[in-house]
Formats: structure tokens, sequence, C-alpha cells
């Protein structure tokens, strides 16, 4: 059933009319997705009044197209740049921008552009082949999984901050303590809001994030001056758009990068609340915690360009889970999808693929093709795109800065928002400056909420009991290992690593 | 000080909207504020009345999305402009009533709304588990455990509704909130995290048998007439102020319209309410139309005023 | 140029400071914390605990103190590879923070449509010290991305700013 509704949606995609909704998405993901601060929930936050006049199916293509270009578009500028173009790909720039800083942003943009076709591929493979038992899969995730998941994130951030444990702890705390922040969905309580309404929902995070990654990034770059090809004063070897094919190929040389990349996207994506950044920041730091090379990581390696960007494409699929199952959002994005539906009069819940197939899958479609398009399209472009890097960091940073607070305007349509990112801009600024990692804070944030509501409710669910109510689910178990694995790891290591430190010339 | 500059604004309003605007609506656009994101209920009803209002009223209406602050700045932001009409808001009551019950200062007072009109309402059920041998609240109550339910916010009319009625009922429960929609606090009860959960009927729908996936039944509909065949009513058990809790999609405007322009709006909202376009959505989407003019909602407005105001030691309880 | 640059953290950034200011608003918020009921608080107040803790060995790790090594190896709170390898001047900060500053504060008076160019071509100018042509076809550039992309193509009103739109403050 599931399989001809899927092929019949394809057929229908290839209509000429259908097609030009689907490729206007592409474009405008792929363009949101460059520009930092205008991200793919922006874009379809935009179109959601668009979309209204148009057919519920063309609404999805448009949708689809959108949702699977903006990841890819923002992988070009966290390479080009330093600067993610959204949030989940602050963790491609860890090796994304050194390599185009030693010349070689055609293969970290052949590397991402495979890594985010292939990894949105397996994404939407693994929910077809989850469609059926969709309903157990989300039933099997209650509190005391997203309780553990949260702690999974942050014991990564843990481990995975080289030769900044201790700054990168205290990031985290900073972090939580601004996820804390507003009314408690638990109690009731606000905290932290000093009086301020705005505060009263807690800390936004598109604006949040993209003062911390785009506004912050605009400042040290204005800094710096010159070009961001230019090392200080010192032209850096040219920046050709050479090694794009030895990009794509090493996206296959290290397939296990990409499968664990994708599977991790899958999961992560699955679960509401987590998102995009946790799934592309896990993926690199376990790729990065088990890698032989991993002393390379941080300086271009490209596995670090892969396994983020594949995690951050699969997510989309995982995100649908929920969704198919019972039609309930699994990102930001989702819930905008399933918005358009209600706007059309359409009621998702449980039996959404019953009553909704050809919406649903046509959305599958739309993301599919457009995870492979964005990919293709952007490697035609990549040559002009790899320009950027060449143009004067005066004429950069003014329009990056307008742009992504423009973005942030036009999401809720808040001044306040735009306030609140030129501050977390400045924090930022001051991160990099003092050296304290900017991620470990973005995790926390993004995790603190969902950390402290699953606990809660576990307390209440288990009577208290929540180590043997914990120990009494399948999946809690599995989860509470990988914490611990992520723990003993470095400590296993920790040894022949210090020698390795201890010799001269790092 | 915000609420100085409020109160400020809101006198300056009163005094300059006396002027009588005989010609209403003139050319210029109806602005129709959402004081939350689209693609929610709130929205949703606005965006399919906009057009059949338009029609009615023979002007532009345009939905405008003000989120933010639990929905008190969209109200603020209507409450700011000028009382002639043209900006009018929709209302999530008994939501804001709550809030201002316990104390919450949403920048502006609810008893200096201009009410215009009630659009459609909402009832609440309880549902438990389809699979569960409990079949009535006294089974449900019956066990020596708090029976737990499953809600979004603490502060969250259906988390409100839950501990008022079930204290009015004498069952001890616990409520565990902090479920990211209604739909999570739903499967919630599906999985077996939690016993019960009270929510809107046309919420619940999606879950029940032949309306939905058959995973929920419901044991209590919060109603006097019987909604659902074979559910017990608030009457059944004897509880009939337990029909009292409702959710409503309330049409205000800023303090001050005058009385002229409320009734021409009211007409055209009236008239939205019986066009084919809005009845046929709402019968699609599983929404209670139920409209009620401006004398009716304002006196609707004191009732659940007072309701609320008897509860306000639990609604104001926090975990 | 005045700006140096160096693989050796600057002064500012290894100096006890940084660690002091976190020490004291980790401080600021467990007693914010102490305040909230106790099923609020239990998270801030753990959080902020933890914080402080780590603050504390933070400072000492930069306080040459004895044990302060230790705690720099053990904690991993040494200064390599760092994001920022250059150190530009105080002033030099201080007049790119402001520039941000200046785009926001222009962005809220006169509205985003109007700030957006006014604040790429001033930038491009007086702090790139580019032509008046470049400046002008940047502010262009970035005033007709604007105006096609979101006024026009999505019809969505960028906000006016505060001296052509009722509210004030209170309505961001």
């Amino acid at each position: 059933m599931g399989l001809e509704a899927l092929i019949a949606a394809f057929f229908a995609v290839l209509n000429g009319g259908s097609l030009l909704y689907l490729m206007t998405g592409v474009m405008l993901g792929l363009t949101f997705g460059v520009i930092p601060g205008l991200g793919g929930t922006t874009a379809l936050a935009l179109l959601i009044p668009v979309t209204y006049t148009l057919e519920p199916l063309d609404a999805m293509y448009l949708a689809g197209g959108v949702m699977g270009a903006t990841s890819f578009g923002g992988s070009i500028s966290a390479i080009l740049l330093n600067t993610p173009g959204t949030a989940p790909n602050a963790a491609t720039t860890f090796d994304g921008y050194p390599l185009a800083r030693q010349g070689k942003a055609g293969m970290a943009i052949g590397a991402a552009a495979t890594a985010s076709a292939l990894g949105g591929l397996i994404g939407l493979f693994t929910l077809l082949l989850f469609i059926p038992i969709a309903r157990d899969v989300v039933l099997s995730f209650g509190s005391s999984e997203f309780f553990l998941l949260t702690i999974l994130g942050l014991a990564a951030i843990a481990v995975s901050v080289k030769g900044k444990l201790l700054r990168g702890l205290v990031a985290a705390c900073i972090g939580l303590l601004l996820a804390f922040t507003g009314a408690n969905q638990f109690t009731g309580d606000t905290r932290f809001t000093a009086g301020i309404d705005y505060l009263w929902d807690g800390i936004p995070l598109v604006p949040a994030l993209t003062g911390l990654f785009a506004i912050s990034q605009m400042i040290e770059l204005a800094l710096k001056g010159g070009s961001v090809a230019e090392d200080g004063g010192e032209v850096a070897p040219k920046m050709k758009i050479t090694g794009v094919g030895a990009g794509i190929l090493s996206v296959f040389r290290h397939w296990t990068v990409l499968i664990r990349g994708s599977v991790i996207g899958t999961v992560i994506g699955a679960v509401p609340g987590l998102g995009g950044t946790v799934a592309a920041f896990l993926s690199y730091s376990s790729t990065a915690q088990t890698a032989k090379d991993r002393d390379t990581f941080g300086t271009g390696n490209i596995k670090g360009v892969i396994a983020p960007e594949a995690a951050n494409n699969a997510k989309d699929g995982g995100s649908l889970i929920p969704t198919v199952a019972f039609g309930i959002p699994g990102s930001a994005e989702t819930a905008i999808f399933l918005a358009i539906l209600v706007l059309h009069g359409m009621e998702p819940g449980p039996t959404i693929l019953l009553q909704h197939e050809r919406e649903v899958y046509g959305l599958i479609v739309a993301l599919t093709v457009s995870a492979v398009g964005a990919s293709i399209i952007g490697l035609l472009f990549s040559r002009v795109l790899v320009l950027i890097t060449r143009i004067d960091v005066n004429i950069v940073v003014p329009v990056v800065v307008t742009l992504s607070l423009t973005g942030v305007y036009v999401l809720e349509g808040r001044m306040a928002d735009v306030l609140l990112s030129v501050l977390m801009g400045i924090l930022g600024y001051l991160m990099i400056r003092f050296d304290y990692p900017r991620l470990t804070l973005v995790i926390a944030l993004v995790l603190g909420e969902t950390a402290e509501r699953s606990f809660h409710q576990i307390r209440l669910i288990s009577d208290g009991q929540v180590i043997e109510y914990m120990f009494g689910r399948p999946i809690s178990i599995i989860l509470i290992v990988a914490i611990v694995i992520t723990f003993l790891l470095p400590a296993m290591r920790s040894l022949p690593a210090r020698r390795r430190r201890a010799r001269p010339g790092e | 000080m915000k609420n100085f500059v409020a109160t400020g604004l809101a006198a300056v309003a009163l005094m300059t909207g006396g002027a009588a605007l005989a010609d209403f609506p003139a050319d210029d656009n109806i602005t129709f504020v959402i004081p939350y994101s689209p693609g929610g209920g709130f929205d949703t009803i606005v965006r399919q009345f906009a057009p059949a209002l338009e029609e009615a009223m023979g002007t532009t209406v345009v939905p405008e999305n003000i989120s933010g602050a639990g929905g008190s700045r969209g109200g603020q932001s209507v409450h700011r402009s000028d009382p002639d009409g043209y900006t009018i808001g929709i209302y999530n009551i008994p939501g804001l009533t709550v809030n201002e019950v316990t104390g919450r200062d949403q920048g502006f007072a609810l008893d200096e709304v201009t009410w215009i009109a009630n659009l459609a309402v909402a009832r609440y059920a309880l549902a438990v588990k389809a699979d569960s041998p409990i079949n009535s609240v006294e089974d449900l109550c019956a066990g020596d455990a708090p029976v737990k339910f499953s809600d979004t916010g603490a502060t969250s009319t259906a988390s409100v509704t839950t501990r008022i009625s079930m204290s009015i009922l004498g069952c001890d429960i616990v409520d565990v909130t902090g479920y990211a929609g209604s739909n999570d606090a739903m499967i919630a009860v599906i999985s077996g995290e939690t016993d019960a959960t009270i929510k809107p009927i046309s919420s619940l729908a999606r879950y029940l048998e032949g309306s939905g996936s058959g995973d929920l039944k419901l044991i209590l509909t919060l109603s006097d007439a019987e909604l659902v065949d074979g559910v017990a009513t608030a009457v059944d058990i004897g509880h009939p102020e337990l029909a009292k809790f409702t959710l409503n999609r309330v049409i205000g405007g800023p303090p001050g319209i005058p009385a002229d322009v409320v009734s021409a709006i009211e007409e055209g909202l009236r008239a939205a309410s019986d066009s084919d376009a809005v009845t046929s959505w709402a019968e699609g989407a599983g929404v209670d139309l139920e409209f009620m003019d401006a004398a009716e909602t304002s006196a609707m407005m004191e009732d659940l005023k007072t309701f609320y105001a008897q509860y306000a030691d639990i609604v104001g309880a926090s975990q | 140029m005045l700006d140096t640059e160096s693989t050796k953290a600057p002064a500012a950034v290894t100096s006890i400071w940084p660690a002091v200011v976190l020490l004291v608003f980790a401080c600021v918020m467990l007693a914010v914390s102490w305040g909230y009921p106790p099923v609020a608080a239990r998270f801030p107040v753990m959080v902020a605990s933890a914080m402080i803790a780590l603050t504390f060995l933070d400072l000492w790790s930069r306080s040459g103190l004895p044990g302060a090594d230790a705690v720099t190896t053990i904690g991993g709170a040494e200064f390599r590879r760092r994001e920022m390898m250059h150190n530009p001047s105080f002033a030099n900060q201080a007049e790119c923070v402001g520039w941000i500053a200046l785009a926001f504060a222009l962005m809220a008076t006169v509205g985003i449509l109007a700030a957006s160019p006014i604040f790429a071509a001033a930038f491009v100018r007086l702090r790139g010290k580019r032509t008046l042509a470049v400046a002008a076809i940047v502010g262009l550039g970035v005033l007709g991305f604007q105006f096609a992309v979101f006024e026009w193509a999505l019809d969505y009103e960028l906000y006016r700013g505060l001296l052509s739109s009722s509210g004030g403050v209170s309505a961001w």
C-alpha cells in the first residue's frame, strides 16, 4: 500500500506545475539556508500565508523543497564563512572552515553536498521502513527516554570539547540557566524573567542561536579584517574550487561515518524538541571520539564534515516518524507542515496516513527530490559561492548582519527578538574572545528544558522510583549504556593520548 | 512602569474614541489580531472566518499574528489600538480569565476589553485508554493511589480544568504536566505513562473509535447534554457545575469601541458564522460553532470570572 | 597594524577576570534560584551550584596559585586551539560591538527597510574605507534583497521603526 502511494506521489511530482513548486522551494531553501539567521523554520513560517491559496499538494511540494534544501545551504556558509547558515550546521564549521582555509573548500562542499543528499535519502528510507511500526516506536519513547537522550547530549558535551573541558562545562551551565528562563511548563512558575514579559516564553532559540553563531562571528570577522581567505594580511593559498570530486568520493570512502551520522540523525530527529543542532553535534562528537585519527578533528578532517551533514539531513526523515504515527510534529519544520494541513481544513491526527496519504507521501517525495536536487544545484553554484571568501569582510559583515537580523525579525515579527539576537551576538563574541566554546552553551540551551521537564515527569509517573522505572524500559537501558560508554571512552584512552601530547611540536 | 504606560494609553484611547463612526466600515482594512503563531486553533478559526467576514462587511480583513507571552502580547497590542473597530482580536477564554484570577500581570485588564462576540465553544471530556477496565469516574477514582493525568503547561486551561473538576469530584489526582502538546498528553495515556486526561472533545475525537484511531475511550463529558452516545455527562454524575468548563474563542477589541461599531462587527461575524464556507469547514474540522452576541459574551465573561475566582487556591497551586 | 597576532593567548584572555565575572554571575543566579518554590528551584540551584564550583576551578587554573597547573591539566583548561588567534585592541573591539549596536538602534528607530541600506553603506564607507560608489552598491543591494524577498515576494511588512509605528517599545 505504502509503496504504491509512494510511486504515485513520485510520478505526480514530475508533472510540470508540481515540479515548479518543488524547485521554487529548493531555491528558496538554499537561499535561506545560506544566509545566517534565515533558516528552514523562518522560510516555512513566511510561506504559510502563501500556501493558503495553493492546492494542499502543491503546498507540500513547496514545503518539502524548502525543508530538504536549507541544511545543505547552511553548510556552505559554515564552510566558507565559519558561520553556520542554520544552527544545525554549527558542527560543520569545526572541520569545514579549516578545510576552506587550507584551500580545500571545494572538497568540503563536495563532501557536504554528498553527505547531505545521501543522509537525507537514508533518513527517508528509514522512515519508509519504519512507517508500519511508527506507532510502536513513538509509544516506546516516553519521558524516561527523552530525559536520557538529553543526558546523552550533555554527556557528549563533556567529553567532546578538546582542551577546553572546564570552560566548555561553564558554558554549558550558562546554557542550562538560559534554558530555565521563563514560565516553567511543569510547575507554571516563572524564573529569571526580571519582570520582562518577553522572557515569559523563555529564550527563543532562533534569535539566540543567530546571535551566538552569526552576529558574534561577524564581530570577530570585522576585527580580523582582510577577507576570509586572507590570513592576517597574508593571502592564503588560493581558495579554488578544486577537489569537489575528491570530496564526493570521500563520503563513499568513509561510508561508516555516513551511516552512523544518518542513524543518529534519524533517531534524534524522531524525538520532538531535540532537533538538528543536537543531532549534528552528537554525530560529530561520536565520530570524533571513536576515530583513529581523532587528533586531527578540528583541523580539517573531512569526516568532521560528513558526520554532521549526514545527521542534519537524515533528521528530516526521522522527524516525520511521530508525524506519520500520530500526526504530531518531530521538529519545528514538521510542526509547520502540520499547520499547513490544518490551514487547508485537514485535521492531522493518528489517522493521518489513512486520511491524508497523498499529502504525506507528497511531502516525503518532495523531501527526497529536494535533498538530492539542492546538493546538485549547490555544487553547480559552488564555484561562484566560494568567491564570497575573497570579498572584503567589510562588505560581507554589514550584509550578513542586516540580513540575519531581518531574518530574526520576520520569524515572529518581534523587535525584541532582534534585540536578544544582538545581545547574544555580543555574548557570543566575548565567548570567542575569551575562548569559551559556544556550541556547548547552545546544546545545553536546547536540551535544558526537556531535561528538567522530563525528569520531573518521570518522578511523578514512577511514584518517585526514578531509577527502577528506567531500568524497566528496554530503550532506556540502551540509552543508559550509551551514556556510560560516552563517559568511559575518553577515560580508557586518556593514557596514550597524554603520552602523545607530551611529544614536542604540538 | 509598563502597566502605567498601558493604562495611560487606554485612558487616552477612551477619551478620543468617543466620536461615533457612523459610516463604519469605511475603506480601511480591519486588522484581526491572533495572539498565537500561525497554524494553531485560534489562527485557523480567524483565517477561516476572515473571507466570510470580508464579504459580510464589504472591507478587507487582515489576520495578523502577534504571538508571545502566552497570548498576552497580542492582547496588549489590541488594547493599545484605537477603538474605532478597525482592530479586533481573538481571545483565549478562560485561559486569560484564569491568568487574571491567579494574579499574573498580562498588561491589560479583561474588564476593559470591548467584547464583541463568541465564535466557538469546545467542551471537555475525560478519556482513558480504550482497553482499560475503567468505565466510569467512579472506577477511575476507586484505587488507593492517586490517579495520574497528563497535561501540557501547569497554567493551561486543560490542566486547570483537570485540577478543579477532580477536586470537585473529590478524586485524588497527580497532574503530570509538561507535555509538549495536547497530542503528546493524550499519547501519554495511550502509552500507559498516565491513566487519564481531560481534553476538548474535538481533540480527543482523533483517538476515539469511529472518528479516529480507537486508542482512547471517553468516560465522562463535562456538559449538560449527552454529547457522545452512552457517555455520562456532568449532570448524570450529579455535578452539573462541571459543565462550566469550556474553551471559548472570543472576539473583542480595545476599550471604548462605540456601540454602533460593535454591533456592525457583531453582525458581520454572525453572518460569517452562518456562511456555508465556515459551517462546512467547522463540520470537517470538528469545531463547535456557537455564536454569542456582544451582550451574551460580556455576561459570560463576568460569569467565568466569578466561577474561577472560587477556585483561585487550586488554580494557583504549583506542584 | 596595532593588532598583533600570536599563537600564545593574550594576557586579557588568560587573566582571572573572565572567571571572576562568571563566578559572580553564578552566585547571583544561585541566590535568585534559591527564592523559587522547591520544585522550580531544584534544577537552577543544582546548575548554579555546579557553575560556582566550575568557575572557581577556572579561576584557580588562571591564578598561578599552588595547584593551578594541575587544575589546568586535569580540567583541560589550556588555551590551545583557540578560535580567535588575532588580538585586537580594546578600542577596536569596542568599535565593532558599537557597530552592531548601531545596526540595532537604526532598525529600531527608522525601521528595518531603511536601516539596512544605511547601515550597510555606512559600514562599508566608514569602517571599510571603501569608495562611496562601493558603499552605495552594497546599500542598494541589501535594500533590493530585503524589498524583493520580504516586502514584495512574501508580502511581509518589515518593522517600520519607532518613529513611524504606534505602541512604542512595548509593541516589540
